[in-house]
């Protein structure tokens, strides 16, 4: 699988602060790729410099094969952008956005869009300004989808939504996974996790890691061990075991390496006699606030 | 060539007002025209003339700095920076709609005062054109530069009331 986005060492820096610092990533065609990240992460920077909104300070980008740097038209007929930021052209009827921007798209279908209309439940007589932010982003996103791009990127699109209309959107969007790959940007673990095929977390503007999804979710565990008598933890803790917590004499922390045999084996090492070991696997949310919560006591 | 009108379509629709006010501005001003002006006997009417001079530099103005902000260089979060645009097309829709409507509605104007005072417009063919360089190297020009580097109708104000304290 060929990557259809690239970032080797992508910095920004304003005012002297690092906004991104030395991101490198790989996104492979097809993929769903999550960038998750606190607030602040850096997250709509990078997305801003893949889609050449704003230069690097340093590092490259490669989008579609191109240098983010020279992203024009011929590659934005290929790319679908969808961002919570974004300012549209209010003033326009729904009707008149999507006429105006059809002819933009050599491969603009007419048939896509009439069911994405459908299933979006557009009110196209009605204006931009006059839409709710829920709609406004299901605009947005048909507009988007309806010359079926290959590259779909989107910056924080769930953000303000209610359930009902998230479902909608994300359904719009697993529609086009098919044909597409999706960069997306979002806090909402819960609905990254139900269809992203990759994720990368970043925090403080580095890229903490990137991987597949499935390895992530095997490699995290919430590990409960109980032991005989009450423990005094042991030092020195292993790097890869965060968030150690102990009370009488149970010990929990969260095993960010896990491997049945040899996470059985150190904890036998470092204890000694252990009564019970539990494994408990984690949901995206709770690993990356086990992340957030260890990096920020790390910094 | 499609790209441009295209734009430039939009651009007359998003603007339909302004450029509905700047040529009923231009009529009024042909109306007066200095023609009339010549047989007048009210000062009322001179300084009416001279008013609509004004407004019309204003109407100018306001007009450039809308079609300009609305597709703005300096907003990271315009639309049109991740739609297909081409930034030369885009350019000659902006200096097609000024054209359209700052530049042709007063050369219409002045041809029809030199015809109304009964010369020949041909024969001023190049001073009529000089006098489009003119206004538009000294009135056109600045609020482009100034509409280009805002990105609010606020900012442009701003900008247009620091010139002349800067000169």
């Amino acid at each position: 699988m060929s990557n259809i986005l690239r970032t080797v060492d992508l910095s920004k820096r304003y005012r002297g602060a690092d906004a991104v610092d030395g991101l490198s990533l790989d996104v492979p065609e097809g993929s769903v790729y999550a960038l998750v990240g606190p607030n602040g992460a850096g997250k709509t920077t990078t997305i801003k410099m893949l889609m050449n909104i704003i230069e690097p300070s340093s590092g490259s980008a490669t989008v579609l094969g191109t240098s983010s740097l020279k992203l024009g038209p011929a590659e934005f007929q290929q790319i679908g952008y969808v961002s919570e930021n974004q300012k549209q052209p209010d003033w326009m009827t729904v009707r008149y956005f999507l006429d105006y921007l059809k002819p933009f798209y050599p491969t603009w279908d007419d048939a896509r869009l009439a069911a994405l209309l459908r299933q979006f439940d557009l009110p196209l007589e009605r204006k931009l300004k006059h839409l709710s932010r829920g709609m406004l982003m299901k605009a947005a996103l048909a507009s988007s989808l309806a010359y079926h791009p290959k590259l779909i990127v989107l910056d924080e699109p769930f953000t303000g939504l209610d359930a009902l209309v998230r479902d909608e959107f994300i359904e719009g969007l697993i529609e086009s996974a098919e044909e597409s790959t999706i960069f997306i940007s979002s806090h909402d673990l819960a609905e990254i996790e139900s269809f992203a095929t990759h994720i990368g977390y970043v925090d403080n503007g580095r890229l903490q890691f990137s991987e597949e999804m499935q390895t992530l979710s095997a490699r995290f565990r919430e590990v409960e061990v109980t032991l005989d008598a009450t423990p005094a933890l042991p030092q020195p803790w292993p790097a890869a075991w965060l968030r150690p917590e102990s009370s009488a004499a149970v010990v929990r922390f969260v095993e960010t390496h896990f491997d049945q045999q040899r996470t059985e084996a150190e904890i036998r090492r470092l204890f000694g006699s252990v009564r019970r070991i539990e494994v408990r696997p984690m949901p995206l949310r709770e690993i990356f606030v086990v992340l957030a919560r260890s990096s920020r006591k790390a910094a | 060539m499609r790209e441009v009108l295209h734009i430039f379509r939009k651009d007359v629709r998003e603007h339909i007002y302004e450029i509905g006010l700047l040529l009923v501005l231009t009529a009024v001003w042909v109306g007066v025209g200095p023609s009339n002006l010549g047989r007048a006997t009210s000062v009322d009417i001179r300084e009416f003339f001279a008013w609509l001079v004004w407004l019309m530099v204003i109407a100018w103005w306001v007009l450039i700095a809308r079609l300009i902000q609305g597709e703005p260089l300096t907003d990271d979060r315009a639309f049109w920076l991740t739609r297909p645009y081409g930034r030369w097309r885009l350019f000659a829709a902006k200096a097609l709609s000024v054209v359209a409507f700052v530049n042709l509605p007063l050369l219409i104007a002045q041809t029809v005062f030199i015809a109304g005072a009964g010369f020949s417009p041909g024969r001023y063919i190049a001073g009529l054109a000089w006098e489009q360089v003119l206004i538009t190297a000294f009135l056109v020009l600045p609020a482009v530069a100034l509409a280009t580097l805002t990105s609010t109708a606020a900012q442009f104000l701003l900008g247009a009331l620091s010139v002349p304290r800067c000169c």
